[in-house]
């Protein structure tokens, strides 16, 4: 049983309008997502803005209503609206995002901070409290000296790890990061990420990893999934995404991640330009009549694609086309 | 690379611009000297407030005089822009030197149809009437890639995706044949799909136009993409400069090769990225002696520092900033994830 | 959006019925009643006791409700106790004196403040600013009243330059005349109401003009080669102007308020002096009337606010 369980999960945000302000159209921000995690392992959901990877996450933990579908924490359901399943699922799954100032309040202090989900769930005494804080920020490289200081004190990273320690802090089974590293210079970045995947060592924590940024994806996530218009596109394992991917718009996606190689640049540019040629021309190919991704065809064991009926038969031998 | 690097036509000779805070000035940009030719791209790399971006509004004269000092030289075709007054430099903004902003949202008026905001700028810089720059206009967004160029030249900012915004940056910034273009962060705001096409967009125009680009960015990856050669900005000052190839295949500068070294790599997922020891100083604390980026690699004795480092050329065109790099090198691989 | 005003407007009615009725119990609820006040020793109780019953006063409020309704369908506003003379007479009259004044402080308020405003923005924390805040702060902290009680005591009173009340004079004939003596009429309350109520205006346009100073579309247009004092007119005075512009519609509800002062200490026959009066002689009829004007004239502000937004504001739709 996976830890994490998305089916055919929909959100939709209605278009009102006329005299009456009745529902005219439905923006399809989510249109039957479906994955899983597993125990200690990370999902990456990759997508442009606008393709609904931050809805997704919403849905998840109760900050958006999903339209249809539903969401299983261990084999129990999580969309169902009773109150005892509501704080169980509030303590097991935690949030990070992308936005450390905004995300913490600026009157409370550090301590208050990482204290405040203790004090929601677990009956500590002043003494124990501060032990678990502190070993929190120990976790995640921070010193004693920041408990009583507020968070605009801190630079961004730190900031983020506050975060990070704040999401561990009532032992999450999962962890959504919500694009965590975007706001980050890069040597700061490094920081927050390896403080991640050391907590998901020591805790077994799994992560569902939202960003538009392959490379961090690619160094976070054992399972990738990407997202386009509201749909799974393609999903797999690390090697599957990238060193295998089918479908045009993973294809587009990989190819316009620039590349540290001066020496080939001309030929990666032109290989991306090849791409989105084809992604411009044979795009209907890939999409339904609405611009819709198909649903996902088994490939391989770990590899689905979204190609369409007359594709996927003759497909699953082709694949290692583009390397890159 | 791909272009014929042309003749000298920017000279920054010593610039430092510093920032009154509660009454004392503080260097964000100290003592940046560096040249640009015609046709080529240079890029500024560096993370954020390394100076990088300061320096771009440095050159173009952007900063509020009541709370900013500049001084050095700044050269450009043969004239000091920072000896100019606001109204003499008034004729180089937008006509000689176009700048491209990060968020091309905000960058926009609001309230103004993306034709005005694009006439604006000939309307000052040139004498053509009314027909003749909508005729520029519809030429203009053609050359950025628009496809609809009468529908889109009627719209408000807010109608158009991110993308075409920044084209609409692009286009304003390019309407008077700029001979410098100064990019700040162009792509940032974007996704990468829209990233690759606006970067492609410039190098076209830059092919047609033939103007030098300064663009200023923290991502690598677009500085290997799109770079002729590289500056790399650190407290600052500039701490390696040279050709793009030189500067990523031939890194010397420690921080150059952190900055490299803590990317995600492929084939490297199961290993912790490389951490830089401490932060960035703050522009208070910023040491005023030394080797900046000393406190950052303690384990480089002192004496490998220089006590004024200064930029040594390596090879013909490309330099670095102290004597460390030649003892540098990175702590055994279980330091790598200390904080 | 003609829909959507249209719209607008029909909702209006619902919340009309709703206040009115709201109005009309509160009125009931006050003690005491239209006739009493006028007793003297020579009054006979019993007449009294006749003029209520007549006037239907002893009937349950839902009745006195629904009598007024019906009544209103026939464009029958009533009649005033006090006056004796029907309401929409009194209105008519009362009305255009409210107006007058009305728009003349309106005009005043932003002939005065949107210079200010846009001053002190454009030269913030230096001396014009700081003194021009505190203008502001000054004419925020003494009361209205106070204001008009002192200004009616030196200019009028005592250095005689404006009439101490009425709204024209009695001697004024033909058009410019009369025109002149009601502008001497509303010229000092008005005057002084605006000089003291524009604190709203200038602060907001202060800080949209120091907003839009600093924000990106002017680094671009300064980019651009554009003169500041171009860039002043063009982007920052008009990027600035449009939620004052908005704010109109609103600023007629905060004009009533300040007026109704000016109305009772310049004894202006206005609809505020007729107002108090209503209050203070339980004049039902007018007292209703009167407050569902008011809430009339509150929700087209606010319709009003919502349609200039719409109108200046590419990015506001009114869907």
């Amino acid at each position: 049983m996976s830890l994490l369980e998305v089916k055919d999960l929909e959100v939709h945000f209605p278009i009102r309008g006329g005299f009456f302000n009745r529902v005219k159209d439905n923006v399809l921000a989510v249109d039957g997502v479906n994955f899983s995690i597993e125990q200690g392992e990370t999902l990456g959901l990759v997508g442009e803005s606008g393709s609904g990877k931050s809805t997704t996450a919403k849905a998840i933990i109760g900050l958006e209503k999903p339209t249809a579908g539903s969401v299983f924490l261990e084999g129990k359901k999580l969309t169902k609206k009773s109150r005892r399943n509501k704080a169980e699922m509030v303590r097991a799954i935690q949030m990070i995002f992308q936005d450390s100032l905004s995300s913490l309040n600026p009157r409370k202090r550090i301590e208050d901070i990482i204290a405040e989900p203790l004090r929601n769930f677990e009956k500590l005494n002043k003494d124990q409290e501060k032990i678990r804080v502190l070993q929190l920020l120990d976790i995640v490289g921070l010193g004693p000296d920041a408990l009583y200081k507020y968070p605009r004190r801190f630079s961004g990273g730190q900031r983020q790890r506050i975060g990070v320690a704040r999401a561990v802090a009532t032992n999450p089974k999962l962890i959504i990061a919500d694009e965590p590293v975007s706001a980050l210079d890069l040597s700061v970045q490094a920081q927050v990420l390896n403080f991640m995947k050391k907590i998901q060592r020591e805790f077994d924590i799994s992560y569902l990893f939202i960003s538009h940024d392959l490379g961090v994806v690619r160094h976070m996530a054992n399972k990738i999934a990407i997202l386009h218009r509201g749909r799974i596109v393609e999903s797999g394992t690390r090697d599957d995404i990238f060193n295998h991917p089918q479908h045009i718009y993973t294809r587009r996606l990989l190819a316009a991640i620039p590349q540290i190689d001066v020496e080939n640049r001309d030929k990666h540019k032109a290989e991306r330009l090849k791409i989105e040629h084809e992604y411009q021309t044979e795009q209907s190919k890939y999409y339904d009549q609405n611009g819709m991704a198909f649903p996902l065809v088994q490939v391989s064991d770990t590899h689905f694609v979204a190609l369409p009926p007359e594709l996927a038969h003759q497909d699953s031998n082709n694949e290692g086309a583009v390397k890159n | 690379m791909n272009n014929q690097p042309g003749d000298k036509l920017l000279e920054i000779q010593d610039v430092s611009t510093a920032f009154n805070i509660d009454g004392k000035y503080y260097d964000a940009v100290s003592d940046v000297s560096l040249d640009l030719y015609k046709n080529e791209t240079l890029a500024i790399v560096g993370e954020s407030g390394c100076g990088k971006s300061t320096l771009a509004t440095s050159i173009m004269g952007l900063h509020d005089p009541n709370e900013t000092k500049v001084s050095g030289k700044i050269n450009f075709e043969g004239t000091d822009l920072l000896s100019l007054t606001d109204d003499e430099m008034n004729k180089y903004r937008g006509q000689k030197i176009g700048m491209i902003f990060q968020d091309p949202l905000s960058a926009l008026n609001p309230l103004k149809r993306v034709e005005d905001q694009i006439q604006e700028v000939m309307v000052y810089h040139t004498k053509m009437d009314e027909k003749q720059r909508h005729a520029r206009v519809m030429e203009l967004l053609n050359q950025v890639g628009i496809e609809k160029p009468e529908r889109i030249a009627h719209e408000f900012p807010h109608e158009l995706s991110g993308g075409m915004r920044q084209r609409i940056i692009i286009a304003i910034a390019i309407a008077c044949k700029p001979d410098l273009l100064i990019a700040d962060e162009p792509t940032t705001a974007l996704d990468v799909t829209i990233q690759a096409q606006i970067l492609d967009v410039l190098k076209d125009i830059q092919n047609e136009n033939h103007e030098a680009i300064i663009l200023i960015t923290h991502d690598l990856g677009v500085v290997a993409e799109t770079a002729d050669r590289v500056a790399v900005m650190y407290a600052g000052q500039i701490v390696e400069l040279g050709s793009a190839l030189k500067v990523f295949h031939n890194p010397k500068h420690p921080y150059t090769r952190s900055l490299l070294r803590s990317m995600p790599q492929r084939n490297s997922e199961n290993d912790d990225l490389y951490v830089i020891n401490g932060t960035v100083p703050s522009l208070q604390k910023m040491p005023t002696h030394g080797d900046r980026f000393a406190p950052r690699i303690p384990w480089v004795p002192a004496s490998a520092h220089e006590e004024n480092p200064v930029m040594h050329e390596l090879e013909p065109g490309h330099f670095v900033r102290c004597t460390c790099y030649k003892v540098f090198d990175f702590p055994a691989e279980k330091e790598g994830a200390k904080a | 959006m003609w829909k959507t005003i249209f719209r607008r407007i029909l909702i209006m009615i619902p919340e009309l019925i709703i206040l009115s009725l709201i109005v009309f119990i509160l009125a009931k609820a006050m003690p005491g009643d239209p006739f009493t006040g006028s007793i003297n020793p020579r009054s006979n109780p019993a007449q009294i006791h006749h003029l209520m019953q007549v006037n239907g006063l002893y009937d349950p409020w839902y009745q006195q409700y629904w009598n007024w309704v019906v009544h209103l369908f026939h464009g029958d506003l009533g009649t005033s106790y006090e006056y004796q003379e029907p309401v929409t007479t009194l209105l008519m009259q009362r009305g255009a004196n409210t107006l007058w004044l009305g728009i003349f402080i309106v005009i005043m308020m932003y002939v005065i403040g949107l210079p200010l405003g846009i001053y002190a923005g454009r030269h913030e924390n230096k001396l014009p600013d700081h003194i021009i805040r505190a203008y502001t702060y000054i004419t925020m902290a003494i009361p209205l009243f106070v204001v008009l009680v002192i200004g009616i005591w030196i200019f009028a009173y005592g250095l005689n330059l404006f009439p101490t009340s009425g709204s024209i004079s009695p001697t004024a004939n033909g058009f410019w005349p009369s025109v002149f003596s009601r502008f001497y009429h509303i010229a000092l309350p008005g005057m002084l109401v605006a000089l003291f109520s524009t604190v709203n205006i200038v602060q907001y346009l202060r800080s949209e003009v120091i907003d839009a100073k600093h924000s990106d579309y002017v680094k671009t247009a300064r980019a651009k080669g554009v003169p500041m004092k171009e860039i002043y007119r063009h982007h920052i005075f008009r990027n600035s102007l449009l939620p004052i512009a908005a704010f109109a519609g609103y600023s007629i509800t905060g004009v009533l308020d300040g007026q109704i002062f000016a109305e009772m200490i310049f004894s202006y026959p206005g609809m505020g002096l007729l107002f108090l009066n209503a209050i203070n002689y339980r004049d039902y009829t007018v007292i209703t009337v009167l407050v569902l004007i008011f809430g009339f004239l509150n929700l087209m502000g606010t319709l009003l606010s919502d349609i200039i937004l719409a109108v200046v504001d590419p990015r506001v739709r009114v869907e």
